[in-house]
């Protein structure tokens, strides 16, 4: 009688204790649901306006939002930096991905009040500074932006602040191959600081950077070769595809990134046409870089690893009040106090899905040699997508670069864009970049346009 | 740092005697050259750190310097402000020397925290023959401990 009635008691505590973690659970997710969007969830509309090619429109959503300074102020100034380059609105481009650089590399953003507040309620109220990969790109663009406006110091300091970061995320985790892999995988920041150690007259520095390359990425290495890449006078920056997106998984708290690489197959090969003829560039066709792949990499990723802990101690939590209360005397203000706890942990620890929804999927780095003039550049893959420049110039002396962003919408843009001020392309004709190391010229002057041009 | 500078160009005998022999120095400024490890000097900041030693020299010197816009910037403003494309301008003033800087760092990174020490060279060269008049540096460290994320 008595054993019947503690198996009841106890069966009823177990009750209480289920009832209570349901209804807290039921309560605080409630609560917290909200949690899960960003702070200016209309900004979304700016992403579709540049899913759709509508960059000028997506600017101008993201502006107003890019100059709060709130959690998403990296996020808003590098989707406003993406959508402006787009644009050839490089001013604007510039910067915007400096303010988000500024944030990325500088210290006390998330200060102590944020820190605590987030690591106790949603870690969405730190201020988004991205994954690693994120971070990295930030650097590249900036690199890339100073590059076609032929700053080559400061694309040389963004490009080594990409590797630079990259270097500093692999501490944490276990020493060895791991520090290569990470490298390997960014090889495009290494491609382009060599090209800038090249502009800024340290032959030996590039030479290293080229070699790394090699060294990391053997199927580069023809793309690599130093007497290419000193001799080109074109160089296109190309994007391709759409990079990695962030996802919930399991109950919430797991954040994961889709698609993976195996679901869409592998980044196809870039077709180059100088005046509508093909032209085969040795070393152009793996891809440098697969963001896709990058961001199932842990060692590539942040975020999503304090997630996993915060939840596995909710479960853990949740589990002990259970426990407590299914116990002989059960301690009902304990198990309360752990399962709401529990549960409050699991509901805090919604997954951050904020990302940079405009990444492309990899980037090309083309080098090319063109008689001086204006030419027709086009850049296709066989997915459909590609773009179109028209007039572009190739300049006698130095190397003009230009960012090709690919897409369904790529069309025929011409040269020079209609954002881009009338003094760059007076800079390009006007300023010799680097003074000519020898009187011998380092390309033919008058050639008819043929494959064997552009491969050299 | 630019008033340090500034003082130093100022009091500088080899500028003093050239000064006293052949009179003003036409002097063209440079924006400063960034030798940085990872860190971006934006165009706007590199012209302010030499432009406010012109400033300064200006301001208290006026009689010893002659401040001619550098080329670039010359040519841009012409491009800019004129409808017609005027080509080389044979009026413009020569310069005879160049202020320049240039800003080094020895960075010394880990996961948690950052440390650099900046070095800032300034120099005061003549165009013609290469020879370096003036030259002064600045030099400061700077710890930073890094953000949760970083």
């Amino acid at each position: 009688m008595h054993t019947d009635r503690k198996k009841h008691e106890a069966k009823r505590g177990c009750h209480s204790a289920l009832l209570l973690y349901l209804c807290s659970s039921v309560f605080i997710c409630g609560l917290i649901s909200g949690c899960a969007a960003e702070k200016h969830p209309e900004a979304q509309r700016g992403v579709s306006d540049f899913f759709v090619g509508d960059y000028r429109a997506a600017r101008d959503v993201f502006r107003p939002f890019a100059a709060k300074t709130d959690e998403d102020y990296v996020l808003n100034n590098v989707r406003l930096g993406s959508a402006s380059l787009v644009d050839y609105d490089l001013g604007e481009a510039e910067a915007a991905f400096y303010r988000a650089y500024e944030v990325i590399n500088s210290v006390n953003v998330n200060d102590a009040g944020r820190s605590s507040a987030a690591v106790l309620l949603a870690e969405k109220l730190k201020v988004w500074k991205g994954e690693p990969f994120e971070r990295a790109m930030t650097n590249f663009y900036l690199g890339v932006i100073y590059y076609i406006q032929q700053d080559y110091s400061n694309a040389r300091a963004a490009f080594e602040n990409a590797l630079f970061k990259l270097r500093d995320y692999g501490e944490g985790g276990p020493k060895g191959d791991e520090y290569r892999d990470v490298e390997s995988n960014f090889s495009i920041a290494y491609i382009m600081l060599g090209k800038c150690w090249l502009k800024l007259g340290n032959e030996e520095k590039a030479r290293d950077m080229f070699s790394r390359v090699a060294k990391l990425r053997p199927d580069l290495k023809a793309l690599v070769e130093s007497e290419r890449m000193d001799r080109s006078n074109v160089l296109l920056i190309v994007d391709y595809g759409n990079g990695p997106q962030k996802v919930l998984e399991g109950d919430n708290s797991v954040v994961a990134f889709e698609p993976h690489p195996t679901q869409v197959g592998p980044v196809p090969r870039p077709i180059v046409r100088v005046n509508g003829q093909v032209v085969h560039i040795n070393g152009v066709g793996p891809a440098p870089v697969d963001l896709l792949e990058m961001a199932q990499d842990r060692r590539w990723q942040s975020i999503d690893t304090i997630r996993v802990i915060k939840s596995v101690v909710g479960t853990g939590l949740m589990v002990a009040g259970a426990y407590q209360g299914t116990k002989e005397h059960p301690d009902a203000g304990s198990a309360a106090a752990l399962l709401i706890g529990g549960a409050l942990l699991k509901a805090t620890a919604t997954g951050d899905v904020r990302h940079w929804e405009m990444l492309p999927r990899s980037v090309f780095i083309v080098p090319l040699y063109l008689p001086p003039g204006r030419h027709n550049v086009a850049v296709s893959f066989n997915d459909g997508t590609g773009q179109t420049w028209r007039g572009i110039v190739a300049p006698e002396r130095g190397e003009a670069a230009y960012y090709i962003r690919t897409s369904r919408w790529g069309g025929v843009k011409e040269w020079p864009p209609a954002n881009m001020p009338s003094a760059q392309e007076f800079a390009v004709k006007q300023k010799p970049v680097e003074p000519a190391k020898s009187d011998e010229p380092k390309g033919p002057a008058k050639q008819n346009i043929s494959s064997s041009v552009y491969d050299r | 740092m630019t008033e340090l500078m500034a003082r130093s160009l100022a009091a500088e005998p080899r500028v003093n005697e050239v000064y006293a022999k052949r009179g003003p120095l036409n002097v063209v400024v440079q924006p400063v050259e960034n030798n940085l490890t990872g860190e971006i000097l934006p165009a706007g900041q590199a012209e302010v750190f030499v432009a406010r030693v012109r400033y300064l020299l200006s301001k208290h010197e006026p009689q010893k310097f002659t401040w001619v816009m550098n080329r670039d910037s010359y040519y841009r403003l012409r491009n800019k402000e004129l409808d017609v494309d005027l080509g080389p301008a044979p009026e413009r003033i020569q310069p005879e020397y160049a202020l320049v800087a240039r800003f080094s760092s020895l960075a010394d990174e880990s996961s948690k925290r950052r440390s650099a020490a900046y070095l800032c060279v300034y120099q005061l060269t003549s165009i013609k023959d290469g020879a370096v008049i003036w030259t002064d540096k600045y030099e400061v460290k700077k710890t930073a401990v890094k953000g949760m994320l970083d």
